[in-house]
């Protein structure tokens, strides 16, 4: 069986970040109200 | 130091603890059979599964019953000064600047109600640094600002981020308003091409904000609050973020038995799982993933997955890139 080191796989130019990663620096300045809950809820779950 | 005491005593007492719990379930029961739980559950019930139109219907008219949510709150307030350590059924939702609870928190449905602190609000501008994001959460959200706190808000919209998204084509959102909230008003703000920041609070802002979890764009996007440009991008879709965590998992533990398993995930709608579940593939048993690596490389609908499979091939298949060569010929 023929593995390949993960890190030699290409990546996309477009990188993605997982449901909730929040990649940015959350609002230093402006306060996006509309991501204030999203982040709550990735601490919180919702119910499944 | 007064309630550090009260705190311990209550801790050590075995009784009270218990007693604090039993308040909190019964609330809890007394809650479900609330009209206004009852008829939100009818309602999302009614809705066939994946109707957005139906589930924030649903959530207006929740939040259009103000008087029921004002009972709600007043529950709580009662019992906590009944019971310093009563601990509300549901689940908080704190961060840097905003306190508050989730009312509601089913997977098609959220509705928080929530008070945003002016001087935190202020102390957090203030100690700004780098880089900041203005965000588009690819979700559809109604707000009620029952105090709007004197409240300025500033208005921004961007295109849509559909399933052939590319960081690669110069995105940038734009300016579209600014304007004071009022006491009582609302909003609908979608989050597939709007956003909203509030620039300033004069007193603490009371608030709910109900978030339509389906029928989203697939990302949420950032834009840079001074160039207005792209940031970066997250997805909206959990199940196919906790797929992607799971195939990686696969990998980490050497389950190559489990390939016919993690090949299904190829199928995904979005270009991003599909190739973090291919490299994942490739990782775990690069001869097994070969097949399902050209058959990307010819034909994924998303032009960057095709670029990424060729690359992949000629870099890691030798007789793949003499194909290529040839093809290119």
């Amino acid at each position: 069986m023929k593995k390949i080191e993960i890190a030699r796989i290409p990546e996309l130019k477009t990188s993605v970040g997982m449901q909730g990663s929040v990649k940015h620096k959350e609002v230093g300045g402006p306060v996006c109200l509309g991501a204030l809950l999203g982040v709550a809820l990735v601490l919180v779950g919702t119910k499944s | 130091m007064r309630f550090s005491l009260e705190l311990a005593a209550w801790l050590k007492d075995r009784a009270r603890r218990g007693a604090s719990r039993v308040e909190a379930d019964a609330l809890t029961a007394c809650w479900s059979d609330h009209p206004l739980f009852k008829e939100l559950r009818t309602d999302l019930a009614a809705a066939a599964t994946g109707d957005a139109k139906a589930t924030w219907e649903a959530a207006e008219r929740f939040m259009d019953r103000l008087e029921d949510v004002d009972h709600i709150v007043s529950d709580l307030i009662r019992m906590a000064a009944a019971d310093p350590f009563f601990c509300p059924p549901l689940a908080p939702v704190v961060t840097e600047i905003n306190t508050g609870f989730l009312l509601v928190a089913e997977p098609s449905l959220t509705i928080g109600l929530g008070v945003i602190g002016a001087d935190a609000l202020a102390a957090k501008k203030l100690s700004a640094s780098g880089a900041t994001a203005i965000t588009f959460t690819g979700l559809v959200t109604s707000y009620r600002f029952l105090k709007a706190g004197g409240a300025v808000m500033s208005f921004w919209e961007a295109p849509e981020a559909s399933a052939d998204f590319s960081s690669d084509i110069g995105r940038t959102c734009r300016f579209a308003g600014r304007r004071r909230i009022e006491d009582g008003e609302a909003l609908v703000v979608d989050g597939r091409r709007q956003s909203l920041v509030i620039e300033h609070l004069t007193s603490d802002m009371l608030c709910l904000q109900a978030t339509v979890q389906i029928k989203g764009a697939p990302l949420a996007i950032d834009y840079d609050s001074s160039s207005l440009r792209y940031l970066g991008a997250t997805s909206t879709d959990e199940a196919s973020s906790r797929t992607q965590m799971m195939v990686t998992l696969l990998r980490l533990m050497d389950r190559a038995d489990a390939m016919p398993v993690i090949a299904q995930a190829l199928e995904s709608p979005h270009f991003y799982t599909r190739w973090h579940v291919m490299r994942e593939m490739l990782a775990l048993d690069s001869e097994a993933a070969l097949p399902s690596l050209r058959r990307m490389a010819a034909a994924d609908p998303h032009p960057e997955v095709r670029f990424a499979a060729m690359q992949a091939l000629s870099l890691f298949f030798e007789d793949e890139k003499e194909e290529l060569l040839l093809c290119r010929a």
